[in-house]
């Protein structure tokens, strides 16, 4: 639980500036595609486990 | 391109931490609100290894600064003045939300139960009502003490109950024990804690 909750955290929360928007929006959600399939993949591996 | 971490009130005593890519760190201060950033020469590939790395960096940051703001993953700017540029625009915002955090860390609570306990499909549609009502009363009894232990929280999903809650460092004790007991109230959410974090669900202000 604990690492999908830090996970969660550090691609859903946190400041996003509106920033360099030609670069950096464009970059920012290819990144999270990707992200979004880890966060699903991990939050399956906890399931099993006790919480912690 | 520059890859944001945090943003703090003031300049951070050196020696800073290394970025997550072992880059040096840089600190901008855009009049009175500080962007800490690390040049690297592209964006860190998506993996579970550089979110970890993201968090331990703002972890390590967060030791050196009261108020900090957690940076979102991938935050990235073409140049320093574009990074300086974006936080002077918002730098209302930033410093109403640094003032927020201050002397504060956060703290999740989760209902890791597969479910409250509603497992055949509803016969009425008044069925489906009563219970809509009675999850929100359980979420109410579980989030409304909480909430009232901490200096702001968000409700994130309010079926398996997910929340965050900001807490002064010095009430942690106190707001721990509450959840303790909420927990022990209602077993059937299967309340479990994660924390202390940075203060990243807050880190867009607390309004």
């Amino acid at each position: 639980v604990t690492l999908v909750e830090l996970v969660d955290r550090v691609l859903n929360k946190g400041v996003v500036l509106t920033g360099d928007i030609t670069l950096a929006v464009a970059d920012v959600d290819l990144v999270y595609v990707g992200l979004r399939l880890l966060l699903s993949s991990v939050a399956t591996l906890e399931e099993g486990r006790e919480p912690c | 391109v520059l890859i944001l971490y945090a943003v703090a009130e003031c300049p951070l005593p050196s020696p800073l931490p290394p970025g997550a890519l072992g880059e040096p760190l840089v600190q901008l201060d855009a009049d009175g609100i500080v962007g800490l950033a690390g040049a690297v020469e592209q964006a860190p590939e998506p993996s579970e290894a550089a979110v970890l790395a993201h968090a331990r960096v703002v972890e390590a940051l967060a030791e050196l600064s009261d108020p900090l703001l957690p940076a979102r993953f991938g935050s990235l700017h073409r140049t320093p003045e574009a990074l300086a540029d974006a936080l002077r625009r918002e730098a209302e915002t930033l410093a109403a939300a640094l003032r927020a955090v201050e002397g504060c860390v956060e703290v999740g609570v989760r209902g890791v139960a597969p479910e409250t306990g509603f497992e055949e499909p509803p016969a009425s549609g008044k069925e489906y009502l009563e219970r809509r009502r009675a999850e929100a009363k359980l979420v109410e009894r579980v989030h409304g003490p909480l909430a009232a232990q901490a200096r702001a929280a968000r409700l994130e999903r309010d079926r398996v109950f997910a929340a965050s809650y900001l807490v002064p460092r010095d009430r942690l004790d106190d707001f721990l024990g509450a959840v303790r007991t909420r927990a022990e109230d209602e077993p059937e959410l299967g309340l479990v804690c994660s924390g202390p974090w940075p203060p990243y669900s807050f880190a867009g202000g607390v309004a």
